[in-house]
């Protein structure tokens, strides 16, 4: 990393203006499973949008002469006690939780970067304020104040969507807030102000580049953890009401009869997994891939 | 008005609330600097050096006193009349990675200090950034790099570019080169003393490191918990210390003995600094001096003229 600093030694072998973005796909490339993970999020987002019309039954479609049958061609993943075709439940399945985990996090994220902000910003009272109802936020086991939520206000897309995302704010704004502060009296906002910097010139160009990747990293954890408990609400009887289908209620109605008609599992649970560790991969792949010091 | 100095500070202080405990850190110090003049800061850590640099910037509101910069007093700028005025008052700091942005490259960053200030197009700045890379000694593909691919000299030489790249008329170096390694030192001090030549820079020096402060500045101030104990300028100061603090700080530089008669034991001041929550009554040096007497510590001594422009606080002045 030390060149000699003489004015003939090159620290960048070409001249030409490199774009932080093309830089960071090169360093995501290198890690093979972040592309998978890539790949399969890719995937299911393009389910996600053109699942209900790829699906070859509706998700209400029921067979009962064909109920509980073992994967045919058919059915290529079987079908459960009444008789709905899974395949056909899992693609409408995928639609729902895409709009649940994105709209939930995105619920927590704006909630969150707002309160962060105002912490780390203002400091003082407000600092205060906002890191007391984190902390209240950490202490109150949140599954619990999701279940209340989803109870008093109905087991629809929406209110669901709105209980995950009202209770998992608090990671963000802790991260934010830890953020700014860092950098609040820092010697870059000094010179920025030294130069002449008007303080949104300061918060445009060198807060939020520098906020702005943690932030990514810490959006692409948080959808697979609110995926997560959607699907905990569903197998504690909470999630989406049926007959609306969701990768939770499939696993929850599977779980009774596992020894039976274990394809019932196999599959939602399977993808279901796949889909979790994919956001996972992809997310770990962000965090290295958006660090300048990563090299190239 | 003609000789009206480029920076006048008057009787300025600063404090710091600390826990409900109040923090001297600048006790009423005054200077002028002319242009194309260079004024050195010496002290010892926490004598309160860069606050004063920082307060002559305003980037730290002065409790008291004045700060008249360009015949402008700055305190009584608007916010946006600040900020146009920063453009001739600019700041190099001792850790020029954590001024830069680690996600703009060096290009950008300097590009950046134009863009603050709305000077020239796209193209102009572009043109501009090469030229100021050139002339601090950087290849032109650094401007390519980001601040942490360089080496340290290097990111002094970005931080002065950034710096330079509005044309100020007035530049704080804050330890420009405490952080480099001794060789680059050299070369660092020649860039800013070549550059001030040419852009008729002023510069307020700030350095424990009294080798340099004598090489570089015309007159030099040496600050002790706050105040100012000596000033005048560098031959004076140097050849001829009036101040028992001074002294010891000038004994206390390494020098490699030539002959064996050069030797000599290595003299060092004893005891801390006092806190500067609560510095000591009368003279502030008194607590460590070796002439101290009783006077010392109940009076407490007023800058006076020992000589033409060579002024001192000590009783035994002289």
């Amino acid at each position: 990393m030390a060149v000699a600093s003489m004015p003939t030694s090159s620290a960048t072998a070409s001249p030409r203006r490199r774009s932080q973005l093309g830089m960071a796909w090169r360093r995501y490339r290198r890690n093979w499973l972040a592309v998978a993970g890539l790949v399969w999020v890719i995937l299911f987002l393009i389910i996600g949008i053109i699942g209900p019309w790829i699906a070859p039954y509706s998700y209400q479609a029921t067979d009962f002469l064909n109920a509980n049958q073992g994967p045919t061609w058919q059915h290529i993943f079987g079908t459960d006690n009444l008789g709905h075709d899974m395949f056909s439940e899992i693609l409408w399945s995928v639609q729902n939780a895409l709009e649940i985990a994105f709209g939930a996090t995105l619920i927590s994220f704006v909630v969150g970067v707002i309160l962060g902000l105002w912490a780390g910003l203002k400091g003082g009272a407000a600092d205060m304020f906002v890191m007391r109802l984190v902390d209240f936020m950490f202490a109150f086991p949140t599954f619990f104040m999701d279940l209340i939520l989803v109870t008093k206000f109905g087991r629809g897309m929406g209110p669901i969507l709105f209980a995950i995302g009202i209770t998992g704010w608090a990671g963000y704004a802790r991260l934010i807030r830890s953020l700014v502060l860092g950098m609040r009296n820092g010697e870059m906002v000094e010179a920025a102000t030294a130069l002449g910097a008007t303080q949104w010139h300061i918060m445009r160009r060198y807060l939020f580049p520098n906020v702005m990747n943690s932030m990514l990293v810490a959006l692409a954890f948080g959808i697979p953890g609110d995926l997560t408990v959607m699907a905990g609400l569903s197998v504690v009887g909470m999630g989406l009401r049926p007959p609306l289908p969701s990768f939770g209620n499939m696993i929850a109605a599977a779980g009774g009869n596992m020894l039976g008609y274990p394809w019932l599992m196999y599959f939602p649970a399977g993808i279901f997994a796949i889909t979790l560790l994919a956001f996972l991969f992809v997310a770990d792949g962000l965090q290295e891939a958006l660090n300048p010091k990563g090299g190239f | 008005m003609p000789d009206e100095p480029l920076l006048r500070v008057e009787e300025v202080s600063k404090h710091f609330k600390v826990r409900g405990r109040t923090l001297h850190a600048v006790e009423r110090v005054s200077f002028e600097l002319d242009a194309g003049q260079t004024l050195g800061l010496v002290g010892e850590s926490g004598s309160g050096k860069s606050t004063l640099g920082r307060v002559a910037l305003r980037l730290l509101e002065a409790d008291a006193g004045r700060v008249v910069f360009q015949g402008r007093d700055i305190a009584k700028l608007s916010s946006k009349e600040l900020r146009q005025e920063r453009r001739h008052m600019q700041i190099i700091f001792q850790d020029p990675l954590a001024s830069l942005n680690s996600r703009m490259t060096v290009g950008a960053a300097i590009e950046d200090a134009m863009i603050i200030q709305g000077v020239g197009t796209r193209a102009e700045r572009r043109k501009h950034v090469d030229e100021l890379l050139e002339r601090v000694g950087l290849p032109l593909s650094a401007g390519n790099a980001f601040p942490f691919e360089l080496s340290g000299g290097q990111q002094q030489r970005v931080g002065i570019a950034r710096a330079l790249a509005v044309k100020p008329k007035l530049v704080v170096c804050d330890e420009p080169i405490s952080a480099l390694d001794v060789s680059i030192q050299v070369q660092i001090i020649d860039l800013l003393k070549d550059l001030q030549k040419e852009m008729n820079l002023a510069y307020i020096f700030i350095s424990h490191n009294l080798g340099v402060v004598q090489y570089l500045s015309d007159r030099v101030m040496v600050l002790y918990l706050g105040e100012v104990v000596e000033q005048g300028t560098a031959q004076d100061l140097f050849a001829d210390p009036q101040h028992p603090y001074t002294r010891v700080l000038i004994d206390s530089i390494l020098k490699i003995p030539e002959s064996s008669a050069e030797r000599r034991p290595m003299t060092g001041l004893p005891g801390e600094m006092p806190s500067p929550f609560s510095p000591p009554v009368g003279c502030p040096f008194h607590p460590r001096c070796a002439l101290a007497q009783d006077r010392c510590s109940a009076e407490k001594p007023q800058m006076r003229a020992v000589a033409d422009g060579h002024l001192a606080a000590c009783h035994f002045a002289g």
